[in-house]
């Protein structure tokens, strides 16, 4: 027995990988882009095509761009109600699409937008939703195997969506890295024009944040702080060493619900996942909340005073002292040798 | 004005420990509490309530045990609780738990509906939208800030990557609202009373939905497997001692990072 409201699926009839991109101004947001290098390889392993999607109207040479990151096709829903975001008329014009084309999967960034349209296309397709999942796998029968942490990372789901579809997921910004650029790949972009009806929420205002300081999901170097500082002036001896390495300062959810620092610069469970080079985390125990926001860092340093804190498990270097103490001598030292390179 | 506001009774996540040998969650002790940003969109359905008048009323779907969670709501200011509960609700993903709660709203003829932005234990943020998709009316996610409120709309403001957004929405409408977006009222003497009668219980039978399109039978995905994912090994050298040899130490590993050498 199904649910009479589902409409009916033929699994048969849904074939090819979709992503859903992302647009700001005229380029594609990261988030997206890094999609279609995991749309890539799941569609090469399945040996199906892998389709942009984008929303929005007069776009230029913008549809290109998925191209040279790896789609072998892009659809463009076109209409001139679909200059600016509207989360309900973008949902329903990619619902069309979805119903036209029949995709098998269709992956999302996990961004406000991208979660948005995702959720409320989910629901008329009556399909499968995974949010932020951090791996894919496929299994003997072709479903899409959708990997996510559960109980704030502590422990992973392997989730899928055996007889709806299309298998739907989204996936946060910097879990997987972004596809080189290939200027020399091709492929065909289809404008599919489409009717939207008038929507009941409409945006009145934008107001671009200027971008002061560094964002913590783009730096190269992160320093984070965590409730091991015991006051909130302890931030400014890691936002010194954050200024002299070129990162951005960043801080455990604890010290964020404490108000040290803005939620956009919280690592973790609930708050961003980055892929910096080095990340140094400085008072930070090392829950699984927090270290599943940083597992993809190449070098991770831990600075705490107690020895036994989780983190030293999960570190490249470690020292074990008060940072009060060790971060000025680092300072210190750091400022005398990069004057003498 | 009538407010609903969804309330999830959650395990607190933090305190929960993972069992190597049996490989499993120990949940055996683990305090629940009334999911975080819940309690701000409370709060924010609590002071449209004493501004412009009407009800709030909290909403859960759960096991019996959750009436605590919307006690709680009541306690801190809600005027009623009300319990969606049946066994066959069980086993819902985001699909079915937003549908069974829509058809809540529906039942209760809502003005504006109050989720928190996602849940501890879960945290996919797809219900609130969801409950608003079934119902056909708008919504907006990460809300922070209701600007305007009138009978016919509501205008709030809300933080995307980029920058500040203020959105208007016709009424009937839906907002997920951020953690930390308000300063949740505490709970009072006279409210912890008045809980213990103020919660009701519906069944599907209340609500009137097919019970193929709730709990297990109405959710489109499967969990098969949970899994343990070793972090990627790491070196793990630990340096013990003085703090200048400490910092010494520590600077060589940072610049051989920087240039690239590790």
């Amino acid at each position: 027995m199904v649910c009479k409201e589902w409409p009916p699926v033929n699994k048969d009839e849904w074939r090819g990988v979709w992503v859903f991109l992302e647009t700001w101004g005229d380029s594609i947001e990261e988030a997206s882009l890094q999609l279609l290098g995991e749309g890539r390889r799941l569609a090469d392993r399945l040996e199906v095509p892998l389709t942009g999607i984008i929303v929005g109207h007069d776009l230029g040479d913008l549809p290109k761009e998925a191209i040279y990151r790896g789609a072998d096709q892009v659809i463009v829903a076109d209409s001139p109600d679909l200059l600016t975001y509207n989360p309900q008329k973008y949902s329903q014009a990619l619902y069309k699409l979805i119903v036209k084309y029949k995709p098998e999967i269709v992956l999302f960034p996990g961004t406000r937008r991208g979660r948005e349209v995702a959720s409320s296309v989910a629901i008329p397709l009556r399909t499968g939703l995974t949010a932020d999942c951090t791996a894919f796998d496929v299994d003997e029968r072709g479903n899409l195997i959708q990997i996510r942490p559960a109980f704030g990372g502590k422990i992973f789901a392997k989730i899928v969506t055996p007889d709806r579809r299309p298998q739907m997921a989204s996936v946060r910004p910097n879990v997987f890295p972004t596809p080189p650029r290939d200027e020399n790949r091709s492929g065909e972009v289809i404008r599919e024009p489409v009717k939207v009806d008038p929507s009941e929420v409409e945006l009145l205002e934008f107001r671009e944040t200027s971008q002061v300081e560094m964002p913590i999901d783009k730096a190269k170097v992160v320093v984070a702080g965590g409730y091991g500082l015991g006051i909130p002036k302890g931030l400014e001896m890691l936002r010194e060493l954050a200024r002299l390495l070129g990162g951005a300062l960043a801080g455990s959810r604890k010290i964020v619900d404490l108000g040290w620092l803005p939620r956009s610069r919280q690592v973790g469970q609930t708050g961003k996942t980055i892929r910096p080079d080095l990340y140094i985390a400085v008072g930070i125990s090392g829950t699984s909340q927090h270290m599943v926001g940083v597992q993809s860092a190449k070098v991770i340093v831990a600075i705490n005073r107690d020895p036994k804190a989780p983190i030293f498990e999960s570190c490249d270097y470690g020292v074990v002292a008060d940072y009060r103490e060790v971060i000025p001598l680092l300072l210190e030292e750091l400022r005398k040798r990069l004057a003498s390179d | 004005m009538r407010i609903l506001v969804g309330i999830k009774w959650v395990p607190r996540v933090d305190q929960m420990k993972f069992d190597p040998v049996t490989k499993t969650l120990v949940r055996v002790g683990v305090e629940s509490v009334v999911n975080p940003p819940d309690l701000n969109a409370l709060e924010m359905g609590l002071q449209i309530r004493d501004k412009v008048g009407g009800e709030v009323i909290a909403v859960s779907m759960a096991p019996p045990v959750a009436k605590e969670g919307l006690m709680e709501a009541v306690s801190m200011g809600a005027d009623r609780g009300i319990l969606l509960t049946d066994r066959r609700m069980a086993g819902a993903d985001t699909l079915a738990t937003s549908r069974v709660l829509a058809e809540a709203a529906k039942k209760l003829k809502a003005d504006l509906i109050l989720v928190g932005e996602e849940t501890i234990d879960s945290a996919t943020g797809q219900v609130g939208p969801g409950i608003a998709v079934h119902l056909g009316i708008p919504f907006i996610s990460y809300v922070h800030k209701v600007l305007e409120i009138g009978d016919e709309s509501i205008t709030v403001e809300r933080e995307s990557e980029r920058g500040v957004e203020v959105w208007r929405l016709g009424l009937p409408a839906l907002l997920t609202v951020v953690l930390g977006a308000n300063k949740p009222r505490r709970p009072t003497i006279r409210g912890k009373i008045r809980a213990k009668r103020a919660i009701d219980f519906w069944s599907l039978d209340d609500l009137g939905i097919d019970p193929e399109c709730v709990g297990f039978p109405g959710s489109p995905t499967r969990v098969v497997d949970m899994v343990v994912v070793e972090p990627p090994k790491r070196r793990g050298e630990i340096f013990q001692g003085e703090a200048a040899e400490a910092a010494k130490w520590l600077a060589d590993k940072i610049l051989e990072v920087l240039k690239g050498g590790l």
